[in-house]
């Protein structure tokens, strides 16, 4: 992780937060510097966009770091051959885009991603020492007079801009991202200038550090490599209008240690949290934070989350388990990397990465999760829900939606029901695996061949073991797609007598919940697939040597 | 059975150079335990070696053992249906040099499974010094009346009959010439021969004795490891059996999952690929819950079944050997007498006034427990002789079994799971082609449009993919078994006697 240490000190350096100039000049060269490196195919793209954009960058740098849009009401004279332009670099843009998108979300070698680091801190370098130049003084001179435009003009322009991808959700996401979510957690807004510079910086950052987290993280983590993105486009516009403020953090949830006495035994589990993005108005300035957590405050966690989102999916906690058992090594394990799973989902959902509540369960080792003083329905469904009490039909497209939902509920429900039952199979097998092997070796005919039938048998348990841990990850994804549905059945169930802004939620994320489901199943199948096959072969060589070395 | 005689390299040096001197040319020579435990104990047990068996008492009391005349060859011919659990065998035996029987061969015995285990029990009482092998069940955990099951009984039941004919004892038994000669069915005419041994409580209580001294070191550590294995055996059978039942759930819930993987593929219907993906897996799963079904009979049939019959043999072995303790003891029993009627003997000659009647019954008696002695001494004499030699031969036998069964699970069990590898290897591109990216296969892959990459079936013609080893266990039986093929037809071709079987495979061969 040295790799990125380096590439956040270095941002850190380069780009003070209250620094306009700077952050300015740096964005130039890394819209086309930051993508260039990604891969050599890339190169063309960005040499071929540079001779339209640094002689412009000293006279007119804001109206390229923003939406071209700007120009049209900026020089009105120059309004085609800005139109054919811009109409020209939006194609390149969203070509490259798509290309970034493919690449990034490819999971690139890690020697790949540190290639890119280099270069881009080398840039930044390069920038640094410039700082004196006059070129500096240009743009400064320059950027003092932007900010009022250029936020007009952001609220102005970017809604019909987005319309171009014919994506409703985007929309909402944008408006919501501006207006709804942050409103009460947002704070003061800032300059949409600086804003928009850190966010495309960000954004480099962002895939490289998904790149990190990838390449470092365990093998359960993949699927929230292609779950984010669904269609191309849809990122475009995510990722140009995402939150500037947004947290970028690397969570892990581990050491699960029982504490109590008999009365109140219970596991905690370590959370430890690193901050990637210093500048984050919503996230403490700190490197590292390590919170000691159980299983009911990720529930309080979850309710909490619901009550300040409504109507949005919120990533749930494992289900609840019996009382026996539930000191159970495996179920622990299997739980610990669920609750690792919802943290870190929840981190790169936009409405909810900056939640006051999440940000303060991460950070502070002291809250109150205690359910009464926080007046939390005891509902699964949202603290919101309950204020409209109507559960009435739903009408026209949720209607629709509803019925949908439910049949792909129940035959989930089924479908992880009849795996669950292949599982305890499973573990029968394995255990009476387990009782022949203490018998064959109590056999006193041919020594040495039962040895080694004995040594295949327990090879063969580990594989059979292994094969049963390694369908956790389906189950896991058949559980929360579950949980999910049935969240997603409560709330249009209780849409009708809500007002239009959260049906447009609502079908915006039941929307975003089908992108996202279709990817994470599939990869947790391919997963399933190819541990199979693994085991297969496994067990394929641990006979076929048996045979060989015994001379059958 | 069969070693030659330069084959067993003596090294001893105090052995005695008369030790194979006495043989007979024509005849297998001495089990080499036996002639090296004979010399062993010999040498080191100078106080035993008057009851040790040496060579020359061997050939008196096994003339059995010493002599190649005498055979008899059982080929099962068919298993024909009849009740369940009580099958027909067609038997053809071939007679040689044993008196009584009125043919050399006997085709198309037809015996009930019933009737062969009447006389399998007959000779277990009868042939006290020999470990006499039982029959294995009827019924197999192949489904029943298939091909499967079938193959297997010929196989267990011609190895039982070949185990049968192989003991020189046991084929001198009369009641297996009423066996074999019976017209009609058969039951056992010798009925009257009742166990000569303690049975029911009586053995019972007896066998919580202390064992006699036993001066077979080889016999009387025969015994626990026997009662082990039998015991073991038992438990094997039982967690096979166990296992088997929960392989069949299993594959029972395999089929519900296929089942519900396809209802899901209905549902499916805002993204094609997904739906295809659901449907292809739903496939495989059902292909692998049928392969789970197979395996779990197979694992039973092979393993679960000769567990159950290896220790229904142990068992029987065990008997014999307790039964030669139980006579040891009547040994020890009749010794005690024979001293006890000795010192009345001698009292009576001691004293003054002889009185005719008194002596004479003195005598009598004394005579008759010394004779009793004597052919219990005999009895066991020969008895020892024997199991020494059957010992030997259920070691061999046993070892042997373990090997087979062990190699044909193990075969088994690479098919079932190369079966499931080739099912799933086929739908990975399925998978992958649910949406453009590729899904996981891409790993660390930059530019990779292709699809297609890592998908091609692992086992191919070259040899496993994953591995260097060449060495593939299903081929190598493939090939022998077409080599015995091979062999076979150049012994049919090479035959002089062209039975029917024979013409049909000559014409089916084109010879030009």
């Amino acid at each position: 992780m040295d790799s990125d240490d380096l590439g956040t000190s270095v941002w850190d350096d380069a780009l003070p937060k209250d620094d306009e100039s700077k952050s300015h000049s740096n964005l130039n060269t890394f819209q086309s510097s930051s993508i260039g490196p990604l891969t050599s195919q890339f190169s063309n793209y960005s040499i071929n966009d540079d001779p339209f954009r640094n002689p412009l960058d000293y006279n007119k740098s804001e109206e390229y770091d923003d939406e071209e849009e700007q120009e049209e009401e900026q020089a009105p004279v120059s309004g085609t051959y800005d139109a054919l332009r811009e109409q020209e670099i939006e194609l390149r843009k969203e070509h490259k885009q798509q290309l970034i998108n493919n690449l990034t979300h490819s999971e690139d070698s890690r020697d790949q991603f540190e290639k890119d680091i280099s270069k881009v801190s080398s840039d930044t370098l390069f920038q640094d020492s410039n700082k004196n130049s006059p070129i500096k003084i240009d743009l400064n001179s320059q950027s003092v007079t932007s900010p009022t435009r250029n936020s007009i003009n952001i609220n102005k322009f970017k809604p019909p801009r987005l319309r171009k991808y014919n994506s409703k959700t985007n929309v909402k996401h944008l408006n919501n991202s501006n207006t709804d979510i942050l409103g009460p957690l947002g704070g003061e807004i800032k300059n949409e200038d600086e804003v928009e510079d850190e966010e495309d910086v960000k954004l480099k950052l962002n895939h490289a550090e998904s790149i990190v987290q990838e390449a470092n993280g365990p093998l359960y983590q993949i699927k929230n490599v292609s779950t984010p993105v669904h269609s191309p486009k849809k990122l475009k516009v995510e990722e140009e209008d995402s939150d500037p403020n947004s947290n970028k953090l690397e969570i892990s949830v581990g050491e699960p240690m029982k504490v109590g006495d008999i009365t109140n035994a219970h596991i905690v589990y370590k959370i430890k949290t690193r901050n990637k993005n210093k500048e984050s108005n919503f996230f403490p300035d700190i490197d590292e934070v390590e919170v000691t957590r159980r299983y009911k405050d990720f529930r309080w966690l979850y309710k909490k989350l619901q009550t300040n989102n409504p109507a949005r999916i919120i990533p749930p906690p494992p289900s609840k388990q019996t009382y026996i058992g539930r000191f159970n090594e495996s179920f622990i394990e299997n739980r610990k990397i669920a609750l690792e799973r919802m943290l870190i989902k929840i981190s790169k959902k936009k409405h909810l990465q900056n939640d006051a509540d999440f940000v303060r369960f991460l950070t502070q080792e002291e809250i109150n999760t205690n359910m009464e003083n926080e007046i939390i329905n005891e509902k699964t469904a949202s603290g919101f829900l309950s204020i409209f009490q109507s559960k009435e039909e739903p009408t026209g497209i949720f209607k629709e939606k509803k019925i949908y939902i439910t049949q792909l509920e129940q035959s989930l429900k089924e479908l992880l029901r009849a795996i669950d039952q292949t599982i305890v199979q499973k573990n029968l097998i394995s255990s009476n695996l387990n009782e022949i092997v203490t018998v064959l070796s109590e056999i006193s005919f041919n020594e040495k061949l039962i040895t080694g039938f004995i040594t295949t048998q327990e090879q063969i348990i580990d594989v059979f073991n292994r094969e049963i841990l390694q369908s956790q990850n389906l189950i896991m994804v058949l559980n929360e797609n579950i949980q999910i549905l049935e969240f997603l059945k409560d709330l249009i169930d209780s849409k009708n007598g809500i007002d239009e802004d959260y049906s447009k939620i609502i079908k915006e994320e039941i929307d975003e919940f089908d992108l996202e489901r279709i990817a994470e199943f599939r990869n947790a199948v391919e997963l399933w697939l190819e541990n199979t096959i693994e085991s297969q072969k496994e067990a394929i060589e641990i006979y076929e040597t048996f045979i060989e070395r015994n001379d059958l | 059975m069969d070693y030659p005689d330069d084959d067993y390299e003596n090294n001893n040096p105090f052995a005695e150079p008369t030790n194979n001197i006495n043989q007979p040319t024509d005849q297998p020579v001495l089990q080499p335990s036996i002639i090296e435990h004979q010399q062993r104990e010999e040498i080191n047990n100078q106080d035993d070696s008057d009851q040790l068996l040496n060579q020359i008492d061997l050939k008196k009391l096994l003339p059995e053992r010493f002599t190649n005349k005498y055979s008899l060859t059982v080929k099962l011919v068919e298993i024909e249906k009849n009740k369940p659990g009580n099958p027909i065998l067609k038997l053809d035996f071939e007679v040689k040099n044993l008196p009584r029987y009125r043919q050399n061969k006997y085709k198309d015995v037809r015996r009930t499974y019933n009737e062969v285990v009447k006389f399998n029990k007959y000779l277990t009482i009868s042939n006290l010094e020999c470990f006499v092998p039982v029959i294995p069940s009827s019924t197999t955990s192949y489904p029943a009346n298939g091909e499967d099951e079938k193959k297997q009984l010929k196989n267990l039941f011609q190895e039982w009959f070949n185990r049968i004919t192989s003991n020189p004892i046991l084929i001198r038994d009369e009641e297996f010439v009423y066996f074999i000669e019976n017209d009609f069915g058969y039951s056992v005419i010798n009925s009257n021969k009742k166990q000569s041994v303690a049975s029911g409580l009586m053995r019972k209580t007896l066998k919580q004795f202390a064992i006699p001294y036993d001066p077979y070191q080889e016999l009387a550590s025969f015994r626990p490891i026997i009662k082990d294995s039998y015991l073991n055996c038992q438990k094997l059978h039982k967690l096979y059996d166990k296992s088997s039942k929960i392989e069949k759930q299993l594959s029972i819930h395999t089929y519900d999952m296929s089942n519900k993987l396809n209802v899901l593929a209905d549902f499916e219907t805002t993204h094609p690929g997904m739906k295809n993906m659901w449907e292809k897996l739903s496939k495989i799963v059902s292909l692998q819950s049928d392969l789970l079904l197979i395996d779990s009979i197979n694992e039973n049939a092979i393993l679960g079944d000769s567990f159950q019959n290896l220790s229904n043999d142990f068992y029987e072995v065990k008997e014999a050997l307790t039964n030669r303790y139980l006579i040891m003891r009547e040994l020890v029993q009749a010794e005690s007498q024979t001293k006890s009627k000795q010192i009345q003997a001698n009292k009576i000659k001691n004293k003054s006034s002889l009185d005719p009647i008194k002596v004479d019954e003195a005598l009598r008696s004394l005579e008759y427990v010394q004779k009793v002695q004597e052919s219990l001494t005999l009895q066991i004499q020969r008895i020892s002789g024997e199991m020494l030699f059957e010992r030997k031969e259920v070691i061999d036998f046993t070892e042997d079994k373990f090997k087979k069964l062990i190699k044909n699970y193990v075969l088994h069990k690479v098919e079932h799971h190369r079966k499931i590898l080739k099912h799933f290897e086929s739908i990975r591109l399925d998978v992958r082609s649910v949406d453009s990216k590729g899904g996981l296969s891409r790993l660390n892959r930059d530019n990779l449009t292709n699809l297609k990459h890592n998908v091609i079936q692992s086992q191919s013609s070259k040899g496993d993919s994953w591995t260097s080893r060449t060495f593939r266990s299903l081929e190598k039986e493939e090939k022998a078994k077409e080599e015995e093929k091979k062999e076979h037809k150049i012994n049919a071709l090479q035959s002089t006697s062209v039975d029917a079987k024979n013409a049909a495979s000559l014409l089916g061969v084109a010879t030009f």
